[in-house]
């Protein structure tokens, strides 16, 4: 009975991660039903049981949407929502700063600066991916240096938001330079609309990069759940709790690091959701450890899928997901700021 | 000869020009329940972060034999918490980085919510109580962590006269068991009351310590307290010969004028 399995929590389904958990899927199916190209959500079903139920009376032409084109583009739109909302909600606690989200690092923005590179040097695709990963990696590597954190009691979370901020600036004047450099035919719409975040390239090899990358920094997050409340406490207080401090920090970091860069690499810039997902979950769930960080990945992986999905449906030309992701984000936000500054009140 | 479980020699601190704390050596027995009393400012917190391991010394040296519980006079979480959750916390030194709480950690923080006799609190969330009820909560992660030794930061500073009695009641009991436990407070009554062992820090940098009844006579706590204070012998309370000190100007002069 005192044995402490990592697993075993994650089986205690409470009522509100058993609606989440139901509705993510159903939102899944729903967004692949939804499209130009109308396909009913029982055919969506029965598509996607094919390899288990067998062939049915759905068109070869239905079966490459659902299968080849809305498949892994909602899967992807599912993976990078549940990994920014969880980057966020552990960020949160990191930095006790209930504004904090994954841009916030810096991190965002050298991976921006990456794609935009690759865009300029080498042309779309592969490139970009592999441009913003490595630029977003090495600029998680920049704010880890400038704050010190490498050495014994530096790198204080005062620190790493400061450096945050210098890595942000000097990567965001970079992007600035490249579009001044850019060919304004071709290049620059390129870059303008990559790095307004869009989930239109979606595949499913970029599907299998970012599965393991955001899933297994979800993983160690999860692992760290009860290390990471600590944290949102005091540094000093949970030190003195025993709470090895420094290692849980460089290890979130790390995670976060890692979803804000494979999720750039595959969508561009979209923010927002590591900031109003973990409040909407915090207020309507509760914020007890137990649950709050299942609940914040699940519900950031069915809210993406839902703007991903109106950014395609909405008008004739696709939307930017940043754009919409924005569009929603701020008056939700407002509204949460509204109704924690009445409670404050109170 | 008793088992010696908190020992410090030569401590001395400074922030900046400002020297708070010089020379200050102190050897507590297992299980001794030792006041800390102190002017604003005369390094009390201080002392408790050093001896903690929070702060190192500009001088001196902490010689700890045990597991040190601090526990603070305020506690500040950015995010939304439950009662229970904080009281969890205290568990975390026991908790692997990448493990949760399991059944006995729970059962401990419950049973240290009961001790504080806070169990009625466990849902709340902790930053809807108030400034006593957060203490006691406080006080019960110190529990829950099962320390040898507690040092805590004038725990009773936010709490009504019943919570004061069952925090310093639930001291003496701890320190029955073997705890060794130094508190900071700005009742002196506390000390002569509960405790076993007094630390005066006065102004200037000195300090004196020892039995409470013996160190804390009216010159020491007039000298502490840069008031007048006179010692008033209540033969009601249980220690005989415990004189409660009475630090009203208006009060002094009444004695005085009788």
């Amino acid at each position: 009975m005192t044995s402490r399995s990592i697993f075993r929590p994650v089986f205690r389904f409470t009522p509100s991660t058993l609606i989440l958990a139901i509705a993510l899927p159903v939102v899944v199916v729903l967004a692949m039903a939804a499209g130009r190209y109308a396909i009913a959500p029982g055919t969506v079903l029965r598509i996607l049981a094919a390899p288990l139920l067998g062939e049915g009376d759905w068109s070869p032409l239905q079966q490459n949407v659902v299968q080849g084109v809305r498949l892994p583009r909602v899967l992807l739109a599912a993976v990078v929502g549940a990994g920014l909302a969880g980057a966020g909600a552990a960020l949160q606690a990191l930095f006790r700063n209930p504004l904090a989200e994954p841009q916030l690092l810096g991190v965002s923005s050298g991976a921006a600066f990456g794609g935009v590179l690759a865009l300029l040097w080498l042309g779309d695709g592969w490139p970009v991916v592999t441009g913003a990963l490595l630029w977003g990696l090495l600029s998680l590597l920049a704010v880890y240096w400038l704050a010190g954190a490498r050495k014994g009691e530096g790198g204080g979370t005062v620190l790493l938001v400061l450096a945050g901020i210098v890595v942000n600036a000097v990567f965001a004047s970079g992007v600035s330079l490249i579009k001044v450099m850019a060919d304004p035919q071709n290049q620059l719409p390129a870059i303008v609309f990559w790095l307004m975040g869009s989930l239109a390239a979606a595949d499913y090899p970029r599907l299998w990069l970012t599965l393991p990358c955001i899933g297994l920094s979800l993983l160690l997050l999860y692992g760290m759940r009860f290390h990471l409340m600590a944290l949102a406490v005091g540094e000093a207080d949970a030190r003195s709790l025993g709470v090895p401090v420094r290692r849980v920090r460089v290890l979130a970091l790390l995670a976060v690091g890692v979803i804000a860069a494979s999720s750039v690499a595959v969508c561009g810039v979209v923010g927002w959701v590591g900031l109003v997902v973990p409040h909407l979950v915090r207020m309507s769930c509760g914020g007890d450890h137990r649950r709050f960080l299942v609940n914040t990945v699940l519900a950031g992986a069915a809210y993406l899928v839902l703007v991903d999905t109106l950014a395609r449906t909405l008008t004739q030309m696709e939307i930017p997901l940043g754009a919409l992701t924005a569009l929603f984000g701020a008056p939700l936000f407002a509204f949460l700021i509204r109704r924690l500054g009445r409670s404050a009140h109170d | 000869m008793t088992e010696i479980a908190l020992q410090c020699s030569g401590i001395g601190h400074r922030y900046g020009a400002r020297s708070v704390l010089s020379d200050f050596s102190l050897q507590l027995p297992r299980g001794a329940l030792c006041a800390l009393m102190g002017a604003n400012g005369a390094g009390k917190s201080t002392l408790l972060k050093i001896l903690a391991g929070h702060l190192a010394p500009a001088a001196g040296q902490v010689h700890p034999t045990g597991r040190m519980g601090f526990v603070p006079q305020e506690v500040h979480p950015a995010l939304p918490i439950g009662a229970l959750e904080m009281v969890l916390l205290g568990r975390a030194g026991g908790i692997s980085m990448l493990r949760a709480p399991g059944r006995a950690d729970y059962a401990a923080a419950r049973a240290a919510l009961e001790r504080v006799e806070a169990g009625h609190l466990a849902d709340r969330a902790f930053l809807s109580l108030s400034g006593g009820e957060r203490q006691l909560i406080v006080l019960a992660r110190a529990l829950a962590a099962e320390a040898d030794v507690l040092l805590l930061d004038e725990p009773c500073a936010a709490m009504d006269w019943h919570n004061q009695s069952l925090t310093l009641r639930l001291l003496a009991e701890l320190a029955a068991t073997g705890i060794t436990i130094m508190f900071s407070t700005h009742a002196p009554q506390h000390a002569l009351e509960f405790a076993s062992h007094a630390v005066l820090l006065f102004a200037d940098g000195q300090h004196a310590s020892g039995a409470p009844d013996r160190i804390m006579d009216e010159a020491a706590l007039s000298r502490l307290y840069r008031v007048p204070v006179r010692r008033v012998r209540l033969d009601a309370l249980p220690r005989a010969g415990t004189a409660v000190p009475v630090f009203s100007h208006s009060t002094v002069e009444k004695l005085e004028s009788s």
